[in-house]
């Protein structure tokens, strides 16, 4: 207990020294912290905006499909619907239509990938009819009506109102051709799908590839997207002939994301704390310098080096132990305030659209995560005390007793 | 009976390609309750001889008994624990620890030999009031004078009731009134409570008031008085 409040005193000996260093690891974990938060809102907001938007939480299709997007490798109701249904967290699934083409107009022509959906079926596990920003969802009274995103838009010089000639082939090979009238027009979180994804009627499309009760995909939505790999588990089992994909493989992208984001930025963390820890042994190292002459008395009484080190390790884990829990409330007092509130990216737009992420980030930060930064503290405030801790226990008493 | 007993102690340091002899031969008994002064000119060896006798340094050759103990045999953990059990130190420069207060600095010994807290805090009182520093205990060393700090390091030095004193240049750093109050304490707990106090010092007003002046020149002995 006297160690503690001679470490305490100690700290205030020279207050303005130790309010610097008491600074540096405010500021330093509170980055650290928020970037943190940040960047697993990012990357959570991007997740889930593309699973919402595009890849929903499992996906099936038959083997041949998979990569190819062959028009004849189709499934058709009976057994999937059977399976599906018994999901006891299912929330939601649709069928779709899937064909690559070649979209055009008199001005332009582009590679599209045509979705034939079920549109009230569609909306229950997109929100593709929440991006409409031109035009309506689907306009039923409309031959072969689609939907095409801005960018698409633009390279076709086209708009809500007019025609797109959509070329593919059918199940059987053939080449099909269809005049589509655009009814309305999406934007989403991504440039790349605003550019490539064209919605049309899952029958209408059926109709032109031959295929009138067939389909090539079946959209699933789990009650959480953490049920992905068991519901998808539980289907492949169920259906063995088909191929049953949690978004992590559809998506690989997206899961590797998820998975390394928490490693990364523990590096990040690691590196804010050597920063720290460079800054926290300079000081201490002088506050041994400054003090030999009473180090050398209390070993000269008889204090043991063991304790000697333990009051310097003290006097050290102290100076990050009142830094630590500041910036760490610091920071996640910011994080919580905006993963409400929000931080608009204005400016970056463009840039986080290609990326399929929204311009407004919601830092996201949990308990196990500041538990994580708090351990990582802990190791700093401990690993820093060594090298002054030796310092420390090296004086010479007969010597250091004696020094100016 | 002798407290401190030194045989044939030798200590040589090596500078480059010389040999520095700062202690040669020295044998030198010092009994329970003496008063010494050990004088002699910078570099006679004074330093190292309290050094080795306070177990801080190692001798070259020679032993060093404490209580019969010899304490050139001993490990560097068992030598720390035997200066906090039997060796009081004061020193030329006071060497308080400045974050505490006046009877912390005296209850940090005992708090290290493991004394209670009850105890602690009677003994320390009682040191302090012997050194005339009753009013001063919650004082931190910056708020007292030199003169007041060596007291607090001389009731410092008794809190462990060590076997003797040893006190290194004690009024080096202090005014004739401050030195005078501080060998008036220091002689009335030699005389009252038969504490052993070893000096080395050059400090004439320490010399006469000693009872016993142990000469070096050049790490030996040249002489060794008895004041009447």
């Amino acid at each position: 207990m006297v160690l503690f409040k001679i470490a305490w005193r100690n700290i205030w000996r020279n207050k303005l020294r130790s309010l610097v260093v008491i600074l540096s690891i405010v500021v330093g974990i509170f980055a650290g912290v928020f970037t943190i938060a940040f960047s697993y809102g990012l990357n959570q907001q991007r997740t889930e905006s593309m699973l919402r938007s595009m890849v929903s939480h499992i996906q099936i299709h038959h083997p041949g499909f998979v990569g190819e997007y062959a028009a004849d490798k189709t499934m058709d109701n009976g057994q999937v619907q059977q399976e599906l249904e018994r999901l006891p967290q299912l929330e939601a699934y649709t069928k779709r239509v899937v064909v690559q083409g070649l979209a055009q107009t008199a001005a332009n022509s582009a590679g599209v990938m045509v979705q034939g959906i079920d549109p009230v079926a569609e909306a229950t596990v997109t929100d593709m009819h929440q991006k409409v920003i031109s035009g309506s969802y689907f306009d039923t009274k409309s031959r072969n009506p689609v939907l095409i995103g801005t960018k698409l838009a633009e390279k076709l010089k086209t708009q809500v109102g007019k025609y797109v000639v959509f070329t593919f082939q059918d199940k059987l090979g053939e080449v099909v051709s269809a005049r589509c009238k655009v009814v309305g027009i999406y934007k989403s979180i991504s440039s790349k799908i605003d550019e490539t994804l064209v919605f049309a009627q899952i029958h209408d499309l059926q109709n032109l590839l031959g295929m009138p009760s067939e389909f090539h995909e079946v959209a699933v939505v789990m009650q959480e997207a953490g049920q992905a790999r068991t519901g998808a588990a539980q289907l492949q089992a169920a259906l063995p002939s088909l191929t049953v994909r949690a978004w992590q493989e559809v998506s690989p992208e997206l899961g590797y994301a998820d998975e390394t984001m928490s490693s990364s930025l523990f590096i990040i963390m690691g590196i804010i704390m050597l920063a720290l820890m460079g800054g926290i042994v300079n000081t201490m190292l002088m506050a041994v310098l400054e003090r030999t002459r009473e180090l050398g008395m209390v070993r000269c009484v008889g204090m043991g080096r063991v304790k000697v080190f333990v009051m310097i390790m003290i006097e050290t884990a102290l100076l990050s132990l009142i830094g630590g829990p500041l910036g760490l409330a610091v920071g996640a007092s910011f994080s919580a305030y905006y993963g409400k509130a929000g931080i608009p990216l204005t400016g970056f737009d463009q840039g986080l659209e290609a990326f399929g992420i929204s311009n407004v980030v919601y830092p996201v930060i949990t308990a196990t995560e500041i538990m994580q930064v708090m351990a990582m503290v802990l190791a700093t405030a401990l690993l820093s005390a060594i090298v002054p801790g030796i310092r420390a226990i090296r004086l010479k008493p007969a010597e250091a007793v004696r020094a100016f | 009976m002798s407290v401190i007993i030194t045989k044939q102690l030798a200590k040589a340091y090596i500078d480059g390609p010389n040999t520095i002899h700062a202690l040669q031969a020295v044998d030198l008994e010092i009994a329970q309750g003496e008063f010494t002064a050990i004088v002699g000119p910078s570099g006679s060896g004074k330093t190292t001889l309290l050094n080795i006798i306070g177990g801080l340094d190692a001798c070259t050759s020679g032993q060093v008994f404490i209580d019969g103990r010899d304490i050139t045999t001993l490990k560097d953990k068992e030598l720390t624990n035997f200066r906090l059990q039997h060796i009081g130190f004061v020193f030329q420069a006071y060497n308080l620890i400045p974050v505490l207060s006046a009877r912390e600095n005296v209850e940090f010994i005992m708090l290290l030999q493991g004394v209670d807290k009850k105890a602690r805090r009677q003994r320390a009182d009682e040191l302090l009031l012997a050194v005339g520093l009753e009013g001063q205990l919650h004082k931190r060393p910056a708020e007292m004078s030199g003169g007041q700090q060596q007291r607090v390091a001389v009731a410092r030095a008794l809190a462990a009731k060590p076997r003797f004193v040893l006190a290194d240049e004690p009024t080096a750093n202090l005014d004739s009134e401050s030195t005078a109050n501080l060998l008036d304490i220091m002689a009335r707990l030699n005389a009252e409570e038969h504490t052993t106090f070893v000096f080395s010092t050059h400090d004439q007003r320490v010399i006469d008031r000693a009872r016993r002046v142990i000469t070096l020149q050049d790490g030996r002995i040249t002489a060794d008085v008895y004041n009447g």
